[in-house]
């Protein structure tokens, strides 16, 4: 690959970043809380924090194989049989969470912005869009996501920048309260909703510097566990914690009692929904191009543009299959649960790698 | 000279030749080398030449012995003064000067190297001992220089054709900064470049495009600074071009662009030749053609479309307001026509209450919906802006004034529109003349189209969708090797300093990334001095 | 390759010319600015104020009405949202719904069922501001209001305006916190509305009590004085005009124009009881004195002056207090949520007699007021 077409520093960071912020941000606030309480806020930093160490594991592991993705090198390091199932799971994964992903999306955006409109043709179009996108290459992709991010982030910001006004600390005490039991309980869910990283698995390769890569993708972690954290914490000083509870889009409903300064327009939810709808492309752009360009890998083939076509219509055959919102959560919590053992799959195959390694020295 | 045309179908081959033959029959037979004698040579080149009036023939004794020589030149093309004074007047009379100063005649043996280097008192001259390179001087203006008994011509330059003077460029004026313009002859263009960087390492080269037009076309850059790659990839397109005619740097640009079908432009077009200059010193290439005053600057990223010389000349605080005015006026000639039918049509909740009523208000009598009607407003403001480009200047500026205002207020009165309507469309044209580049705003005005078919269909969802399409489209553009959207997209911090804002000089210490430069620092370069 | 493209892109173009769902020309939405609820026997008459956009075009403006209002008798809000259909032209909007007035015969007998469709729906406004009308809210939207183009945007403005700068306008409320207490089944305030002939008077408030089956139902009206002392103990205060009596050698009435006001009311336990201790910081200019051009002389009769006044305030919230729990029954100071988050797990065994305990509670004041200027006049 041309020098120019590598991916810098700053867009391994963005990758990251924009692949994790999604559709579950905008009812984040709920899911962390509906276990746990007030405790959610305490999970989500925990969490940001076990994703963070995770993130760590992953980009070491993949700075062992620099010119390997991960379906690559989990052959090498689990063997064949094993490998290969490891990376079917990746495909199946990233299949999945592509039809959830926009499912999620046309969900929210029918209920907000274009009720009438079929959610076929909401679904149709984004495809069609995340598709182009994804036949250009890893660097169109990397591109996008940094014009894309700071506006998704800035919305973000304005969100929680303008709801502060009326951010009461009065719900926060029960934090002195707090027991383990609820926190702990409430992770396995928030963590759907920090996956992402594992678009590192691929990332090295294509890096410029693959050495440093390690501080970009850990930066990328970072910057969204703290708008996580922040968003849930001003979504219950500023809603209330039992309402956060009980809303389907926390994040929505927030904007939605923004008063835009000067009142030069009416519905701050509608500028916040507009924006994030940039942040829903770019998490179904990563994982698009990663289904298409795993399962390419997985047969052992170059060129995963045909692949594309391929796998559009088991993707859409996904995202039609949840009947109704609950459905819908039921294959984000399936989602999570494939993401989960994908990610914390790579704890052992770390453990292997350094074990084989120091044993094929002490071997030669 | 054979004309070689190449035809996919053999079977046109046998047609054309019987229908149109390729050649005239008299220069078939024609033996290109040239002969020693002067009557032949004459005759080569009236087989080719016999039919225009403009080609003059002259031939003329020289000196004692009275040699004979002779001379085809266009006229026209030629300085009179040169081939009267220079040529003629020295090979007529001041010979004899010679000879009697030497005491002899000239010897007919080295009747031409006399000629050439004792006779001829003009600076440009060379030999050429074929019918072609002779044919291709004297269409050029120069004037070809036969003495009997010897093969080979000298070409002697004389050019001199009617040329424009050099004025103010007419697309990019500026209101501080030199007023200089390119203008249709080559040579004058490179003088001007070479006028504003003096550096030896500047390299200017040319190469001759176009079968029959024999356009010269000539190519600069900054030995040192350009990257090797890219002078390469310049070459290798311009020399890919094989057409017959090459008139504008225009066609130039068609064919040297990465790609066909985005309507943004990937070639920078300026008339400035201090805007060349500053290209140049960022390591780019600037390619000139002869006949047009639009030199060609690669490879171009999309934010040389917003920058005006005027940015450099003028202090960074207004620069930098000026160009952010240009980007955000962009955004607006493409989006808000879209932006408007969507938000009034599908999300009305999000403009206040009041102006929502006012706009409804407003709406009532109108009969078409709004996506027909800001489709029928902004035909018409196409349709102004084409017709103001072809009059002449004193009737366009009425008509645009006229057209604008009293168009606008008639449609309202007649209720086919309405006045936020026009409002909306009068802002949109405004913000697209804000755009330095015409090639750049023509790409924005195109996009309106689909973007507002987007925005009546799927609200702002579409819109956004579009912008995405937009973006996509733009990042994965590449021009001679440069990211379009650099330094945006990737992102290179260092070099965001140039990009929306304009940062003080001072901050400008290294020439910009993306294009690869060898020598990268452009400020403090003697270690001694830091 | 190329051709292909061009092909995925002609085809949804040719998707999306088969129709737009969504697309409703601004001019065919009937934009209903406030909605009344009134109880009309077993049913409720639901009155729509909607827009009428000549009135607001530039040369239309003085003799159209701003508005139009529709009566709908239903079963309830959804119904009538039905039946709206069959009525107008044009299709129906809520997106700019500024106010919901409820008529005191419907607050009184409660609200259960109607509140459902305005927190539910997504294309509700949510900033929609909720009151009671002394009387039935019908009469509020035929107002004929001479400032403001119609009823329900002036209603809304003196709430989101006038509230911020007046002790006797409670802070609004709107659909999101009615959703807050419906859900954390608290006890709330709304304002009150008066209709006048060509006015509306916006003052004092209304207390609901929330049913533990669901919904709110109203229990008695509050004065304005009362609503004052709310705001100081529910820490909605912001700024307004203080009037209080002094004894005439300090003073007489004085107006206060208080511009910094923090309060905070905190749970406490003591000796097994609950105790709600206030605390209130206020700082404001004399603006008026009964005793004219009357000036406090030195620094102790100031200090003299700040004791009388916060020993005023002090006895005004001890009232407001004693009769909202004793008489009415309700806790509309937010005191629960309080105290669910200091006491989280008392509050988890305790919080379906909030009622009962809350009769036990005990207020306990702390005021301190500051005069920081007197006005343009000095000794």
């Amino acid at each position: 690959m041309r020098q120019q077409d590598q991916l810098s520093g700053i867009q391994v960071m963005i990758l990251v970043a924009s692949t994790i912020l999604g559709t579950t941000v905008l009812s984040l606030p709920r899911t962390v809380t509906k276990e746990a309480g007030i405790g959610g806020v305490v999970a989500t930093l925990f969490t940001g924090i076990l994703t963070f160490g995770l993130t760590v594991i992953i980009t070491l592991l993949s700075k062992r194989y620099p010119n390997q993705t991960v379906i690559e090198y989990s052959v090498e390091i689990l063997g064949t049989i094993p490998g290969k199932i490891y990376g079917a799971i990746f495909v199946i994964y990233a299949i999945f969470v592509s039809g959830g992903v926009i499912r999620a999306f046309a969900d929210a955006l029918k209920i907000h912005m274009l009720p009438n409109t079929p959610l076929e043709i909401i679904m149709i179009s984004m495809l069609i869009v995340v598709v182009y996108a994804a036949m250009n290459g890893i660097s169109v992709l990397a591109k996008t996501n940094e014009t894309f991010y700071p506006l998704v982030f800035f919305a973000l910001l304005l969100l929680l920048v303008l709801s502060l006004p009326r951010f009461r600390m009065d719900e926060f005490r029960a934090l002195l309260f707090l027991d383990l039991p609820s926190v702990v309980k409430a992770i396995p869910q928030i963590i759907a909703s920090y996956l992402g990283f594992e678009i590192m698995f691929f990332l090295v390769p294509f890096a410029r510097k693959p050495k440093k890569v390690l501080l970009y993708s850990v930066a990328g972690i970072f910057i969204t566990s703290t708008i996580y954290t922040a968003l849930v914490v001003i979504s219950i000083g500023v809603l209330g914690l039992a309402v956060t509870q009980k809303l389907v889009y926390p994040a929505v409903i927030l904007a939605k009692h923004i008063e835009f300064p000067g009142s030069f327009a009416e519905r701050f939810d509608i500028f916040f929904m507009v924006l994030w709808i940039l942040a829903a492309f770019t998490t179904l752009e990563s994982y698009c191009y990663l289904s298409a360009f795993s399962l390419t890998r997985l047969i052992g083939l170059r060129n995963y543009k045909p692949f594309i076509f391929l796998l559009l219509p088991v993707i859409y055959m996904i995202a039609i299959l949840p009947q109704n919102i609950y459905q819908i959560e039921m294959l984000l919590s399936v989602i999570g649960l494939l993401g989960s053992f994908i990610v914390f799959a790579a704890i052992p195959m770390f453990f292997i790698s350094l074990a084989r390694k120091k044993g094929e020295r002490k071997n030669a | 000279m054979k004309v070689i045309k190449r035809t996919r179908n053999p079977k046109n081959i046998k047609n054309m030749e019987k229908n149109n033959p390729p050649q005239l029959k008299a220069e078939e037979q024609v033996d290109l080398l040239l002969s020693k004698n002067l009557e032949e040579n004459l005759q080569k080149f009236k087989a080719f030449l016999q039919d225009s009036t403009d080609v003059v023939f002259r031939d003329f004794k020289l000196g004692k012995e009275g040699i004979s020589c002779g001379l085809v030149y266009i006229d026209g093309l030629i300085d009179k003064t040169t081939v009267h004074e220079h040529i003629l007047k020295n090979m007529m009379y001041e010979i004899t000067m010679l000879e009697n100063s030497q005491g002899k005649a000239i010897d007919k043996a080295i009747a031409f190297e006399a000629v050439k280097n004792h006779v001829v008192s003009v600076a440009e001259i060379k030999e050429v001992d074929t019918l072609d390179e002779a044919m291709n001087m004297v269409f050029s203006g120069e004037v070809a220089l036969m003495v009997d008994g010897f093969d080979k011509i000298l070409i002697v330059s004389a050019r001199g054709w009617p040329a424009r003077g050099v004025t103010e460029p007419q697309t990019e004026s500026v209101v501080r900064g030199p007023k200089e313009g390119f203008t249709e002859t080559l040579r004058t263009n490179t003088v001007l470049l070479r006028r504003k960087c003096k550096d030896p390492n500047m390299v200017i080269k040319t190469v001759k495009l176009g079968r029959r037009s024999k356009t010269d076309v000539a190519y600069a850059y900054i030995k040192g600074i350009t990257s090797n790659e890219l002078i390469e990839e310049v070459e290798k397109r311009l020399n890919r071009i094989d057409v017959d005619q090459i008139i504008d740097s225009g066609q130039v640009e068609q064919f040297i662009q990465d790609n066909r079908f985005s309507p943004f432009p990937q070639v920078q077009v300026s008339e400035r030749p201090d805007k060349v200059a500053a290209a140049l010193m960022e390591g780019r290439v600037a390619i000139l053609v002869d006949n047009s005053p639009f030199a060609l600057i690669v490879p171009a990223g999309l934010y040389t479309f917003y920058q005006s010389p005027e940015d450099y000349y003028d202090r960074w605080l207004i620069s930098s307001f000026l160009r952010t005015l240009r980007w955000i006026a962009s955004i607006m000639a493409a989006f808000i026509p879209t932006i408007y039918v969507a938000i009034i049509s599908f999300h009305p909740g999000f403009i206040p209450t009041p102006l929502a009523l006012t706009i409804a208000a407003s709406r009532a009598n109108v009969p078409f919906p709004s996506f027909v009607e800001a489709l029928l407003m902004e035909l018409t403001i196409e349709l102004l802006r084409e017709s103001g480009a072809r009059l002449p200047k004193p009737i366009g500026q009425t008509i645009g004034i006229v057209g604008g205002i009293v168009l606008g207020d008639a449609a309202i009165r007649a209720g086919i529109t309405g006045p936020a309507m026009v409002l909306i469309v009068a802002i949109t044209a405004i913000a697209s003349f804000v755009i330095p580049s015409y090639s750049a705003a023509i790409g924005l005005r195109i996009i309106r189209f689909p973007l507002m078919l987007l925005g009546a269909t799927l609200g702002l969802y579409g819109v956004m969708l579009g912008f995405i399409v937009i973006n996509i489209h733009l990042v994965s553009l590449k021009s001679f090797g440069m990211n379009y959207m650099a330094p945006q997209a990737p992102i290179i911090p260092k070099d965001l300093k140039d990009f929306t804002f304009r940062l003080p000089g001072s901050m400008m210490k290294r020439r910009p990334i993306e294009y690869y430069p060898i020598d990268i620092d452009k400020m403090d370069q003697d270690p001694r001095k830091r | 390759m190329r051709k292909f493209l061009l092909l995925v892109f002609i085809v949804p173009g040719l998707l999306f010319l088969t129709s737009c769902w969504d697309y409703i020309e601004i001019e065919r939405s009937a934009f209903i600015l406030g909605i009344g609820l009134d109880k009309e026997g077993d049913q409720i008459l639901v009155t729509y104020q909607i827009a009428q956009p000549n009135a607001y075009g530039r040369e239309g403006g003085g003799d159209v009405e701003g508005f139009v209002n529709i009566n709908i008798t239903a079963e309830d809000i959804s119904e009538a949202n039905i039946k709206l259909l069959n009525q107008i032209d044009l299709s129906p909007s809520f997106e700019h719904c500024q106010v919901l007035l409820i008529g005191e015969d419907l607050a009184r007998s409660g609200l259960k069922k109607n509140l459902d469709f305005f927190i539910r729906d997504a294309k509700v406004r949510k900033r929609m501001l909720a009151a009671v009308v002394q009387g039935k809210a019908k009469e509020v939207l035929d107002v004929k209001v001479k400032t403001a183009k119609s009823p329900s945007l002036y209603i809304s403005t003196i709430l989101n305006e006038s509230s911020r700068t007046s002790f006797a306008i409670t802070s609004f409320v709107d659909v999101g916190h009615i959703f807050d207490n419906l859900v954390r089944n608290s006890d709330l305030v709304l304002p009150k509305i008066i209709p006048l002939k060509e006015r509306i008077v916006v003052e004092g408030g209304a207390a609901f009590i929330a049913l533990s089956e669901g919904g709110m139902r109203m229990v008695d009206w509050l004065s304005v004085a009362e609503i004052e002392g709310i705001k100081f103990l529910s820490e909605s205060a912001i700024s307004g005009r203080l009037l209080a009596k002094l004894p005439e050698e300090m003073g007489g009435n004085i107006d206060l124009l208080v511009f910094n006001v923090s309060t905070s009311l905190v749970p406490e336990f003591r000796d097994g009881a609950l105790i709600a201790k206030s605390k209130v910081h206020l700082e404001g200019d004399i603006n008026r004195m009964e005793r004219l051009l009357h000036l406090p002389k030195n620094p102790e009769e100031i200090s003299a002056l700040e004791k009388a006044l916060e020993k005023y305030i002090s006895r005004r919230i001890d009232e407001v207090f004693t009769k909202v729990r004793d008489e009415l029954g309700v806790e509309v100071f937010e005191f629960d949520r309080k105290v669910s988050s200091y006491y989280p797990k008392y509050w988890e065994k305790n919080k379906d007699n909030w009622h009962e305990i809350f009769k036990t509670v005990k207020l306990e004041t702390d005021v301190d007021v500051k005069i920081r200027r007197v006005g343009e006049v000095t000794r």
